[in-house]
């Protein structure tokens, strides 16, 4: 609190009238009177006076300032009355309630920190007053000047008070116009950009820089100064700075003269090192300026930063690179000698962290690539960094602290953590494109027992799929850089396809359950290995009936070997039935990326082969996922270039079935449907042809000799609408992407709202599918129908009671194989990912430009729920 | 295949090391020179040890010693260096398993349940932090 | 722990306004049925009403108790500072640095967390101590003090442990030679010293190992560390 000056008018009157005598005089006794709420004993004790003690003139005096420190009191009078001190004090009122009246701008959760004054708090006009001004001065940054405000108090019983703060807020002083005098180079405009402060004007909705505020004004300056230094001119300074207030005093103008001064180049840049094993010629190749360059401050800036990263990789982190300049107006040069400063070697003397009350010490500690006792290495501590905030257990702008050590050559590292919060139960109910209508629940613990396992649990239910799956991953197996994690699951899944009235048909239903177990350790501090095992029992089952089955053998019941291809498809036949694959996989990966979860440099490239064959089906599968980050510039301009490719082969005789097939497009492939590129059968109806007025048939029309029971013509319906499009999947495909984020003001960026533009190229290709062989291509089928001569709309039946069915040709379909070729298929497009409150979201709009004939594109697609 | 190098302790420079001489140096020249030990010895401050080891590790094995430097400097107690010993290589390197005996602390063990759910959205309590205080 | 209030005993002289008695007693009564935060929140009330009755002074260090009771021991920490603010010579001062001291000492978190809260705990203890040193608070006090400081020790060896499991003996030796200066009175200490028995010898250092089992064995003949390290001295030293 501040010390309150003793202004009062506080008599000490008696003391005046004592004899001048200055002789030892002594306490004789201390009387405290008009105290309500303080007891004696406590005004006494801030007299630090007592009976018996000797006294005069100034420890009174400081007896009395003591008592206004306090702050307790509103008046004090000491008598004294040859030793018997009588000390009158007069309590300051207790504050019971504070009012603010007025204030539609700031609101009352804005001022109310603020200010001192607060319920049971004791009410000093001292205070008021710098409350009254703390209000103002916020009025003033929101660049409101003619802000006013009146306190008020309102007497209560008890020697209470309520205080009433009364806000006239006035007008916003706006900037009118910003005007610089003394700028030859550059021009006005220019510098308006340079500086925070704008110009008001009725565009300019949302800025609050249009108002006048002083600070912002000094930054100006300084801003200025800056600009100007990168640009040579060393002499630069801004001679005055005035804002004036217009007539209506609402408005300001400001006027900066300023005096360039010339325009200086780099004369001599040398390089001294004071420190023995700093060798200077390779330091002095760090150097960027050559002799000659423009002179500009901000090289020299990022220049000590380059040295003094690389002195701190020989462990000197506190070395002190300081530039020394000699100008020589004569040829506007500027010399430049940067001197590296002696410093010692400096070693980790601790690793502190701070504010983990969830995560344990060790998950943190055992990222740190340096040690206590090590040597300092900037390098260890940045990739140590770019551990930990991988880790995302903690905000985002961790930094590793440099504090000093008890010596010059000891520092202490410190992580000041901010937990975030790492349980996710997600609630989601959702809608996509590839599922409908999606309800998914999931608990998921990414920092478990604040040890950094990994617990999830989630289940999904969408209208075609319904899927359990647990998960968890501990990534130090006691306490080595082992990872072990292992997932069970269960989905029960209904394969569909679009139909010729485009809604969809449940096709089959496929009943996966699996577990999966996987391993990884490191090789070196990029490289990292893993080894994998998966068991899936899958069950492929369609409902036994007559719209997919034909009873071949005459049984009399229908079996799964009597899938018939005409009316499911033969991939679907040959996929029925029971299958274990029981694989073994590997990775070998290298990712030197600086953040895993929002990653802007670095790269990874990921190998991994899985061999399925231990029992059950037989294949190798071999792919390789490779994504590249990089920033243009300084800018925040992100971009991201991956490649992804893959080929699966079986061995031993199996050949690769339908669900073991590599699939592209919709989600992975923008721009395409769902599995809406790579090999794939049409399927077209024919439709009766009728002649049109003067006789002709439509082109393409088949004579058939039995239709619907009279010889008849029949053509292929083209509309690709109805026609139905069954995806083959294939064993070989690749997938390139570019795509760069545009950053936004912080105002979306804080919505969690990240755009991007992109451009993806990818086929898939290769099923062994023999067109000639396995086409249907059948312009009319025979059916059994029921014989209804009578016409009384009921069937005839013959002597001894069963219908009498006929057989008929009705219609058929023809087959045709498209899209198994590796010419690259290329879209381009925008789109938005968004974590909105129920789960992230994936919003893109992509145009297909290059396409095989037969490829489903798409243009827009969305998806909610599901995680990216 | 390849190994994790690590290097511990202290980083030395050959020349300057053997520069120290018994009789001639002492504490501030040797400290000058070479730099604070990596242990004074706890027991008798007299005694500067300057320890540099160099270790490798296959990925989640142990990591064991490759190489390794230990120099002792004794100085009398007028503070002058008495003795430099220098011992390279891994002999005296003794090699078992440390005892898993801890000694106990007090402290609430969270039950299972409240490990799940109980950091979901609790964030930690450090001034300037959002999140509710504890 | 918290010891029963000690305000009770005070005979407080006749008061004129009843409702705050009644008031008071509310509080009192709820306090004594275990409605802890209701009983804090009318005591807050009695201050805030009557801010000059002989009650008001009572009832800052009763919410301050019920705030304690009720586990809300930040309400409870500024509740007991805002009465020691008002009436630093009150003779029931020391009650209300007890009951802050304890607010900290509850919120210790266990050995592998941030050790903020013990480290202001430990002021707090120690602040207690040192102003009213012979009241049967301080008493108490000095105990927790202790624990508080075996506990700071225990975050030390955890570290300690955590290095040398990894094979870092330097920044282990430095961690142990931490425990066996700055907390040699704690239960850690024999630990720490064989501790530094193991990493020197895996280090390499012998001599340094010898030492320091030797003053292991005159300080703690008997105890179990001292008996692994002679073992470790006689097959490895």
């Amino acid at each position: 609190q501040v010390a309150e000056p003793v202004a009062e008018t506080s008599e000490v009157d008696a003391l005046d009238a004592a004899p001048a005598a200055e002789e030892e005089r002594r306490v004789r006794s201390i009387t405290v009177r008009g105290n309500e709420r303080l007891e004696p004993e406590t005004v006494a004790s801030y007299i630090g006076l007592s009976a018996g003690e000797p006294y005069d003139r100034n420890r009174l005096d400081t007896a009395l300032k003591s008592l206004y420190a306090t702050d307790l009191f509103a008046d004090v009078t000491i008598r004294d009355r040859g030793g018997d001190l009588l000390v009158e004090v007069q309590e300051n009122p207790v504050v019971n309630r504070i009012i603010l009246e007025g204030n539609r701008r700031v609101k009352e959760d804005k001022i109310a920190p603020e200010i001192r004054l607060a319920p049971r708090q004791i009410f000093t006009r001292a205070k008021a007053r710098s409350d009254v001004a703390r209000i103002v001065e916020l009025y003033r940054r929101q660049g409101r000047f003619a802000a006013a405000v009146e306190p008020q108090i309102v007497p209560l019983d008890q020697n209470r008070v309520d205080v009433v703060f009364e806000i006239t807020e006035g007008p916003k002083s706006k900037v009118k116009r910003i005007n610089f005098l003394g700028n030859e180079q550059f021009g006005d405009g220019k510098l308006r950009g340079e500086i925070a402060t704008r110009e008001s004007k009725w565009f300019r909705l949302f800025t609050s820089n249009d108002t006048y505020d002083p600070d912002r004004s000094a930054y100006d300056q300084q801003v200025l100064r800056q600009f100007y230094l990168t640009e040579g001119y060393a002499d630069f300074r801004v001679a005055s700075s005035v804002a004036e207030l217009t007539p209506n005093n609402e408005d300001f103008v400001l006027t900066y003269v300023i005096d360039e001064g010339e325009r200086y180049n780099f004369g001599e840049v040398t390089l001294e090192s004071e420190i023995r094993d700093i060798d200077e010629t390779s330091f002095r190749a760090l150097i960027g300026i050559q002799d000659g360059d423009v002179y500009n401050a901000k090289r020299i800036e990022d220049t000590i930063t380059v040295l003094q990263e690389t002195a701190g990789l020989l462990g000197y982190a506190f070395a002190d690179v300081q530039p020394q300049f000699t100008r020589n107006r004569e040829d506007l040069t500027m010399d430049v000698a940067f001197v590296i400063r002696e410093a010692p070697r400096v070693y980790i003397e601790r690793v502190d962290i701070n504010g983990n009350v969830i995560t344990r010490d060790k998950v943190v500690r055992r990222e740190f690539r340096l040690v206590e006792g090590d040597a300092f290495n900037t390098f260890k501590v940045k990739r140590t960094q770019a551990r930990i905030q991988s880790l995302g257990f903690f905000q985002e702008d961790l930094e590793i602290e440099q504090k000093p050590g008890s010596g010059p050559d000891k520092v202490i590292l410190e992580v000041n953590a901010q937990e975030q919060a790492t349980g996710e139960l997600q609630l989601s109910a959702g809608f996509s494109s590839l599922e409908r209508f999606l309800v998914s629940a999931s608990i998921r613990q990414r920092n478990f027992r604040g040890l950094g396992q990994e617990l999830r649990a989630s289940a999904n239910i969408s209208s075609y799929s319904k899927s359990v799956d647990v998960g968890f991953t501990e990534p130090y197996l006691f306490n080595r850089n082992l990872a072990l994690g292992f997932d069970v699951f269960r989905r029960d899944f209904n394969s569909f396809n679009f139909n010729a009235s485009g809604n969809r048909n449940t096709t089959y239903e496929q009943v996966t359950t699996g577990l999966q177990l996987r391993t990884g350790f490191p090789i070196t501090e990029f490289w990292s290995a893993s080894v994998r095992y998966n068991l899936q029992l899958d069950d492929i089952s369609l409902p036994l009936n007559a719209s997919r089955f034909t009873d071949f053998n005459g049984d009399g019941e229908f079996t799964e070997d009597e899938c018939d291809p005409i009316r499911s498809g033969r991939f679907l036949c040959d996929a029925l039935g029971k299958r274990t694959t029981s694989a073994i996989g590997y990775s070998l990966a290298f990712d030197n990326t600086d953040n895993r979860i929002r990653p802007s440099r670095g790269q990874r490239v990921v190998f991994s082969q899985d061999i399925a064959g231990l029992g059950g089906i037989k294949y190798l599968r071999s792919q390789i996922d490779a994504d590249k980050y990089f920033r243009i510039g300084r800018s925040d301009f992100i971009v991201g270039v991956g490649l992804e490719a893959g080929y699966i082969t079986g061995y031993g005789g199996d050949d690769i079935r339908i669900n073991d097939r590599y699939f592209l497009g919709e989600p992975r492939m923008r721009g395409f449907d769902i599995r809406g590129v790579g090999p794939r059968v049409i399927r077209n109806r024919y439709i009766p042809a009728t002649a049109d007025g003067d006789g002709n048939l439509p082109d393409g029309a088949i004579a058939v000799p039995d239709l619907n029971g009279s010889p008849g013509f029949v053509v292929i319906d083209t509309n690709p609408d109805r026609q139905q499009d069954d995806s083959l999947g294939g064993q070989a495909y690749y997938l390139g992407r570019v795509e760069m984020q545009i950053p936004l003001g912080e105002g979306v960026a804080e919505l969690g709202i990240r755009p991007s533009i992109f451009v993806d190229v990818g086929a898939l290709w290769d099923v062994d599918f023999d067109p000639d062989s396995q086409l249907i291509n059948r312009p009319t089928f025979d059916v059994q129908r029921f014989v209804d001569a009578d016409g009384d709309g009921r069937p005839d039946e013959d002597a001894d009671g069963n219908r009498i069915t006929e057989t008929v040709g009705t219609p058929g379909f023809r087959e045709q194989f498209f899209g198994d070729s590796p010419k690259p298929r290329v879209s381009i497009g925008i789109g938005a990912s968004w974590n909105s409150p129920f789960g992230p979201f994936r919003f893109d709009i992509a145009k297909a430009l290059l396409s095989e004939p037969g490829d489903d594109t798409q243009l827009f697609q969305f998806n909610v729920g599901t995680s990216f | 295949c390849t190994r994790l190098r690590a290097q511990q302790g202290y980083v030395g420079d050959e020349e300057l090391i053997t520069a120290i001489a018994p009789g001639v140096d002492n504490r501030e020249s040797v400290e000058r020179t070479l730099g604070r030990p990596t242990f004074v010895s706890q027991w008798d401050d007299g005694i500067w040890y300057y320890v540099a080891r160099r270790t490798k590790q296959l990925a989640f094995l142990e990591s064991k010693p490759s190489a390794q430097e230990v120099m002792v400097v004794r100085f009398d107690t007028a503070g002058n260096v008495t003795t430099v010993d220098r011992r390279k290589g891994l002999e005296q390197v003794a090699s078992f398993e440390p005892t898993g005996d801890k000694t106990p602390v007090f402290g609430r063990d969270t039950s299972l349940f409240e490990d799940i759910f109980g950091n979901i959205g609790r964030v930690s309590s450090v001034p300037g932090a959002g999140g509710p205080p504890r | 722990c918290a010891g029963k209030n000690a305000a009770d005993g005070v005979i407080d002289r006749k008061y004129v306004a009843r409702d705050v008695a009644t008031l008071y007693t509310f509080g009192k009564d709820s306090l004594d049925a275990g409605r802890y935060r209701q009983a804090a929140a009318i005591f807050d009330e009695v201050e805030r009403q009557h801010p000059y009755s002989v009650w008001a002074r009572r009832a800052q260090l009763m919410s301050a108790f019920s705030y304690y009771t009720a586990q809300e021991y930040q309400d409870s920490i500024s509740a007991a500072q805002r009465f020691l603010s008002l009436h630093p010579g009150n003779k029931n001062a020391p009650y209300a640095y007890y009951l802050i001291a304890l607010s900290h000492y509850e919120q210790i978190e266990d050995v592998e967390r941030d050790q903020q809260t013990t480290l202001r705990a430990l002021n707090a203890l120690t602040e207690l101590t040192r102003r009213y040193p012979n009241t049967r608070y301080a008493s108490d006090a000095r105990l927790k003090i202790d624990l508080a400081n075996d506990h700071l020790a225990g975050k030390e060896m955890t570290i300690g442990r955590f290095y040398q499991e990894r094979q870092q003996y330097i920044a282990a030796i430095k961690r142990f030679e931490n425990v066996v200066e700055r907390y040699d009175t704690t239960s850690h200490a024999p630990e720490a010293l064989h501790r530094m028995v193991e990493s020197f010898l895996l280090l390499g250092i012998p001599e340094e190992a010898r030492r320091t089992a030797a003053v292991l064995g005159s300080n703690y003949p008997g105890s179990k560390w001292y008996e692994r390290s002679y073992k470790l001295i006689q097959k490895h030293g």
